[in-house]
């Protein structure tokens, strides 16, 4: 009978730890590792990789798309997927680039960032509103929206040179570093902090996580929607401006297919379809391998092509490991 | 029976996973043409024992021996071609095919040029059906059948190989009592065909209505085996928990208050109820009772705003309130503790502290940030006030047991405060030995004066704590019990009505 007590014993004292901190985030350190590794390569193969003027050319290029996958990132939490941001970014910026013989800047930037909000607004209305998938929802947009974009530019490129905060946007430096660069910076460091540290991140992942219990337990899963939406419309005008104003036009025809890029980035990052799963920091480190097996196969000379599949090759990889753990914890 | 063989018998079995020892010197047989139950509380190890008599595991020790000769069960294929089968806990069905089309799924009948024979298909199921005289058109689409029908789609499934050995994981957990009484008439028939049949169940009453013997599992080991006719619920229950049970009548501190909390008049939903009206009073539990179909939760998920209402009038303390969503209904002081934990109740991949600040966000807003200490503070309380058994409050909930899943479900709604509680089978799927603490809690909440209106699917529990009983038969109010009235027989006739 001693032994049944003991068990009583056992069973009344309360099983209670303490927190263990940054577990969840274990994913996330081996994508770190993984950039490390790619890097320490680089530099083995061509020793100038770590010079400061290639890393400069790493991020540079790595700003735009990194901007646009923190929007998807935000969406795809909450268990949606937007396909509309090449449109988006493209009527953005031609509707805001229309406005450049006015010669304010202030009504060129305002006016293309407004644009985004709109149409992911728009979106978000679709979806949570009128409970269209967003797939279909998304899809319909970015036809509609390079449709106008074509539209309104009468198919003509815009030039926004005379506009030079438009130009420093893309081309600027700020305490020694490219403005775009900053700007991924500034952006990465708000999406954190919405996503860990506000109650807008809580109700973003049980929306994403389980949107019945969510709605059940009276967050407005509705607003959240649309709110990721809107963020995600105002990432992609904000990317597709970085981009014209470094190239110093607005191409109306351009990103052609970057949604898939940007998809494979988020997925790259840790992010599940499905929802609720997905953190900021592992899309930030997903575009950055991106970027540096991109430099270095460019400093290799490896073909374009080549490229993509290494590209894909890198992406199977990294996210192959997930996939087998998922299988096996079962 | 005792001089027939046994069908299948595994002797001095024992499993270790890393760090736990998951069954030690287990030793279980099953007769041909008995029920076998197999009980015990959640991690004493009976899941493991099943997947080793269906092949899944392999033991670390011990035999298995099916018709005297030891075999080694290395995959289920292996078991099936010993005429061993399981059929599972949750269904497992495609929705869009067939009954038939599901039976016979991965097994179809060939015809010529390796082309499926729906001909043949459609007789083979209904040979299987017929068989256990179940009435199910084969050309069914699985959708459109009810949960007992599906069980019984599933246990078909198992059928196809001719089984000798049949294994039941709980076939019952989301079947509601008349459902469960047309299954255990399909295992009769099984077991009249001499079957031996291994049945493993949170309900000890059905397990009584079935088994021939009981073997009781705790922590690994198997404690007792008893003949079913010659023990009783509290000596199972003594084994299975390791001790005295606690009683199943809770203790109820109050019976309820003069203030009524909740006045619901004439409400009616489209076609789905009419008419609905009661009253609950401040720190009283009111039970709905009801047959299925006689939507009892449908009015639970109107008042919480969740389903559209068009007639009649909700008083909330004596304020009119007809909530449009589940926001409203919460702002209003609305509860809603739904059955189904992890469909609904929970957002399994969240953490425990995060599941239960969900329903009161705002409280740990500071300009929009997140207070963490705070909120990580009240869920510890949480967790102390209900003895929540979890590693931390960063384990997601999806790793939790039943019962603590439910007490997390209860702790954010505590948590959040309000007046009226909407309690669905809050013990849906737990341990006896959680059962009564979850009672309690609830139990508590009507002591701080709050409203319950309760669902269970166990008529038993719903006797056992509520102050008063209502009714529900097609969407309408048919009877009104108080406490000393209360009798099976007469709730049941009112729901048949």
């Amino acid at each position: 009978m001693s032994a049944v007590g003991d068990t009583n014993a056992a069973r009344s004292a309360p099983a209670i730890r303490r927190p263990v901190p940054f577990r969840a985030q274990i994913g996330g350190l081996s994508r770190i590792a993984i950039l490390l590794l790619l890097v320490l390569t680089a530099q083995l193969v061509t020793p100038s990789f770590l010079a400061p003027a290639n890393l400069q050319v790493i991020l540079m290029a790595v700003a735009a798309i990194g901007v646009m996958a923190i929007g998807m990132t935000l969406v795809v939490i909450a268990g949606e997927i937007d396909l509309s941001i090449a449109g988006v970014a493209i009527l953005a910026c031609v509707l805001g680039g229309i406005l450049i013989p006015t010669g304010s800047p202030v009504l060129v930037i305002g006016v293309t960032l407004l644009t985004g909000l709109v149409l992911g607004l728009i979106n978000g209305i679709l979806v949570a509103g009128l409970r269209i998938p967003s797939l279909i929802a998304t899809l319909g947009m970015l036809g509609i929206a390079r449709a106008l974009a074509n539209i309104a530019s009468g198919g003509q490129a815009l030039y926004p040179e005379s506009i030079g905060p438009y130009v420093w946007l893309g081309r600027g430096t700020l305490l020694g570093l490219p403005v775009p660069v900053l700007i991924l910076l500034a952006l990465t460091i708000l999406a954190i902090a919405l996503t860990r540290f506000s109650i807008f991140g809580q109700a973003l992942y049980a929306t994403g996580g389980n949107v019945k219990a969510a709605r059940l337990s009276g967050i407005n899963v509705a607003a959240v929607r649309i709110a990721v939406f809107m963020l995600c419309g105002f990432c992609a005008a904000l990317a597709g401006m970085l981009d014209s104003a470094r190239l110093s036009y607005i191409n109306p025809s351009g990103f052609e297919g970057i949604e898939l890029s940007v998809l494979a980035v988020t997925v790259l990052g840790g992010a599940a379809l499905s929802g609720g799963k997905g953190t900021i920091i592992g899309t930030l480190v997903a575009a950055l391998i991106i970027g540096v097996v991109n430099n270095l196969l460019n400093q290799l000379g490896v073909s374009i092509y080549l490229q993509q599949v290494a590209i894909a090759a890198v992406i199977l990889a990294v996210v192959l490991p997930d996939a087998l753990k998922r299988e096996s914890g079962k | 029976m005792s001089e027939h063989a046994p069908l299948l018998e595994v002797r001095a079995i024992r499993k270790a996973f890393p760090g736990v020892v998951a069954l030690t010197d287990v030793s279980f047989d099953i007769l041909p043409g008995e029920v076998h139950a197999l009980v015990g509380e959640n991690g004493a190890g009976k899941s493991t024992l099943l997947s080793i008599m269906n092949g899944l595991q392999l033991p670390d020790s011990g035999e298995i021996r099916r018709d005297g000769q030891a075999v080694t069960l290395r995959n289920p294929s292996v078991a099936r071609a010993h005429r061993i089968a399981l059929v599972h806990q949750e269904l497992v069905l495609c929705p869009n095919l067939t009954v038939a089309e599901n039976i016979l799924l991965g097994q179809e009948p060939k015809g010529r040029f390796g082309r499926t024979d729906r001909k043949a298909m459609h007789r083979e199921a209904r040979r299987i059906l017929d068989a256990i005289h179940v009435d199910i058109d084969p050309a069914r689409s699985t959708g459109e059948l009810s949960l007992n029908e599906q069980q019984i789609v599933e246990i078909c499934r198992a059928l196809v190989s001719d089984p000798r050995v049949l294994i039941f994981d709980e076939p019952t957990a989301s079947l509601n009592d008349d459902q469960v009484q047309h299954l255990l008439n399909v295992i009769r028939k099984l077991k009249a065909k001499g079957l031996g049949i291994v049945y493993v169940s949170h309900r000890l009453a059905e397990v009584f209505a079935l088994a021939d013997r009981i073997t009781v599992l705790r922590d690994g080991r198997a404690v007792a085996t008893l003949p079913a006719v010659e023990t009783s619920e509290a000596v199972v229950i003594r084994h299975m928990v390791g001790r005295d049970p606690a009683p199943n009548r809770v203790e109820r501190g109050t019976s309820g208050t003069a203030e009524v909390a909740l006045a619901v008049r004439s409400l009616g939903a489209g076609k789905l109820f009419d008419d609905v009206s009661f009253e609950i009073r401040k720190g009283e539990i009111l039970g709905i009772a009801g047959l299925l179909g006689c939507q009892r939760e449908a009015v639970m998920r109107a008042l919480f705003g969740a389903l559209p209402v068009d007639r009649g009038e909700v008083l909330v303390g004596g304020k009119p309130c007809q909530p449009r969503s589940p926001r409203q209904a919460i702002a209003r002081g609305f509860g809603f503790l739904p059955a189904d934990r992890k469909g609904e109740g929970l957002v399994l991949p969240m953490s425990v502290g995060d599941n239960i600040a969900l329903t009161m966000l705002w409280r740990f807003s500071a300009l929009g940030f997140l207070r963490r200490r705070k909120k990580d503070g009240l869920a510890w309380e949480m967790i102390r006030t209900l003895s929540t058994k979890v590693a931390s409050l960063s384990q997601a909930a999806r790793e939790l047991s039943g019962g603590n899943q439910q007490k997390l479900v209860i702790a954010k709604w505590i948590a959040r405060g309000g007046e009226v509680f909407l309690i669905e089978d809050p013990t849906r799927g737990v341990d006896v030995g959680a059962k009564p603490q979850i009672w309690r809690a609830i139990d508590e909440l009507t002591r701080q004066g709050k409203a319950v209106l309760l669902i269970t699917s166990e008529l038993q529990e719903l006797m056992d704590i509520s102050d008063r009983i209502i009714v529900m038969s097609r969407g309408r109010v048919t009877g009104h019990f108080e406490r000393p009235e209360f009798s099976v027989e007469g709730i049941a006739r009112c729901a048949v009505m």
